[in-house]
């Protein structure tokens, strides 16, 4: 609680200089007047509207980055945990971490328009609807650079477990369950317990990265919502997404809005921060 | 006995031979290069204490035996036999015995290859989960926690989390957590291992005697069959064992440090 009240002054303090400075300045044609936080307030009801996609793309990808970032790294923490003779399931988790390192190293331009490339492909052949490609692209985001640190907390805890908390699990006790794969990823997520704080930070890392996928995307993809809404005619601007409005701001010369868009990120990213954090404490991080 | 081979550790005995009274002995077979464990009662409760300086290899010794009685849990001696019998394993290591752990023992043939054990280890300074609910970690008609917690009830106690105990009472919560993970896992053992690396030293010399008291009546009462509890210690055994109130099948270990050389720590292990 504490933490939050600390980032509301913080934002209350921005705000409160900006507007001394506009002030000051007296004019608002001031460069320096134009990229404080008072910015936000230049921002047309447009920007808001394509913020509001941005937003809800990015949590979109950082629940499916997490989703997908959990399920490989359980799988390939699994088969590390199994004996050194079967080679067959060692070398799956070995394929596994190679393919996520590949995926989070190659630039995230280049992840995306392959992804874009390929699932236009298999629309147009398999006549597929578009909002197949927009949750492609979603879910791409969320798992290349969010789910890669997801998937690298998971697998950490168990690969490189300390010997301790490895001695030590395998001596509780705890609900054994009867199937094999369900008993296994018990034991992998008590390893997983004993990182808990790094689960967290990877958790506030996904959710940072989100937004940047999401951004990317939106500048690299011609109509990117237009997949989820297809319009016939000229496409409104707040539904190309902030990512495409801050291009257009850029062509322009309009540095204030652009100003107000990292703010608006910003605040976007401290609230949802701030949610989270307030969650993360109260299942886990309040108990140490 | 050879000191030779790629060890942290290796190890002397006195004499040969460390004998532990009434309960179990472990020789050191020169030849072998292992302990060689026998069983020497039938007692359902035996309690030995690894007592000596820091540095001089406690730890070692009992992870080396957690290692080794682990592979037993998990059936792997019988696997372990056959790659020492086999013709190309020998030409290969030249007629050296096989070491899987850096310390080697031996419990055939007391401990038959078929027979089963469990084994349980609670490590020195163990990460404390604090948001683990008691209740994940124990079973529902848990045995030893009444006796480890005579103070509170066990209603109130199985809603708690972790965190909300503190240190001493934590390790007494794994310790239960372990004894209880004996029980309803090993049903087909027929032997029982719990090392415990310095887990009592926070209580103090007569609570540990209580608990270790607890337990043993504990064991005796609902499970009947050999436990064997393997502690190590800075805390004054005589006064522990005045707390327990028995005497019979506890065995006092001590380790001293030799020297040290490029090989690693030469220690001394025998019955003190």
């Amino acid at each position: 609680m504490n933490k939050i009240l600390k980032r509301v002054s913080y934002w209350a303090l921005f705000l409160l200089i900006s507007g001394l400075l506009n002030e000051l300045f007296k004019s608002p044609k001031q460069i320096l007047a134009q990229i404080t936080p008072m910015s936000l307030f230049q921002l047309e009801l447009d920007t808001w509207k394509a913020f509001s996609l941005t937003f809800s793309a990015s949590i979109i990808s950082w629940i499916i980055g997490i989703a997908i970032g959990r399920f490989f790294g359980f799988l390939a923490a699994s088969t590390s945990m199994s004996k050194k003779s079967n080679y067959e399931l060692t070398s799956i988790g070995k394929v596994i971490n190679r393919i996520a390192e590949w995926i989070y190293v190659i630039p995230f331009v280049l992840t995306t328009t392959f992804t874009y490339a390929l699932v236009l492909v298999i629309q147009t052949k398999y006549g597929l609807p578009k909002y197949v490609s927009f949750f492609s692209l979603v879910a791409i985001s969320g798992i290349a650079l969010g789910g890669f640190h997801i998937y690298k907390s998971v697998v950490d805890a168990v690969v490189n477990a300390n010997q301790k908390d490895r001695l030590l699990i395998e001596s509780l006790f705890f609900k054994r369950k009867k199937k094999f794969i369900k008993r296994h990823s018990s034991y992998i997520k008590r390893l997983h317990d004993c990182r808990i704080h790094h689960y967290c930070s990877s958790l506030q890392l996904a959710f940072h990265l989100s937004i940047v996928a999401i951004m990317i995307v939106e500048t690299i993809t011609p109509s990117f919502y237009e997949l989820l809404w297809p319009s016939s005619g000229a496409i409104e601007d707040w539904k190309l997404g902030a990512g495409r409005l801050i291009i257009q701001a850029q062509n322009s010369g309009h540095y204030e809005i652009i100003a107000g868009c990292i703010w608006a990120v910003l605040l976007f990213d401290t609230i949802f921060i701030s949610i989270l954090n307030s969650f993360t404490h109260k299942s886990w991080l309040k108990h140490y | 006995m050879s000191p030779e081979g790629k060890t942290a550790l290796t190890v002397k005995t006195s004499g040969g031979t460390a004998v532990y009274k009434n309960s179990y002995k472990l020789t050191f077979k020169c030849e072998r290069d292992c302990f060689v464990w026998h069983n020497t009662t039938s007692s359902c409760f035996a309690l030995s204490f690894l007592k000596s300086p820091s540095g001089t290899g406690k730890s070692t010794f009992l992870f080396n035996l957690y290692k080794r009685l682990k592979l037993r849990e998990e059936g792997m001696q019988e696997h372990i036999n056959s790659r020492r019998e086999s013709p190309l394993f020998n030409k290969i290591f030249k007629g050296r015995p096989l070491k899987t752990n850096k310390i080697n023992f031996d419990f055939t043939p007391d401990l038959q290859i078929d027979t089963q054990v469990s084994i349980g280890y609670i490590p020195q300074d163990p990460s404390f989960i604090n948001h683990w609910k008691l209740c994940n970690i124990l079973p529902e008609d848990d045995l030893f926690l009444d006796s480890l917690f005579p103070e509170e009830s066990k209603n109130n106690l199985s809603s708690k989390r972790l965190g909300q105990f503190s240190g001493g009472q934590q390790i007494r919560i794994y310790m239960s957590s372990a004894l209880n993970k004996l029980v309803k896992f090993g049903s087909k053992s027929e032997y029982f291992f719990l090392l415990l690396d310095e887990a009592f030293d926070g209580l103090g010399a007569i609570n540990a005697g209580v608990c270790i008291g607890s337990i043993k009546n504990v064991w005796k009462k609902e499970v009947q069959k050999p436990l064997y509890l393997f502690i190590i210690t800075h805390l004054n055994n005589e006064e522990v064992i005045k707390s327990i109130g028995e005497e019979e099948n506890i065995t006092k270990i001590k380790i001293d440090f030799l020297s040290e050389n490029s090989k690693g720590k030469v220690v001394n292990i025998y019955n003190e």
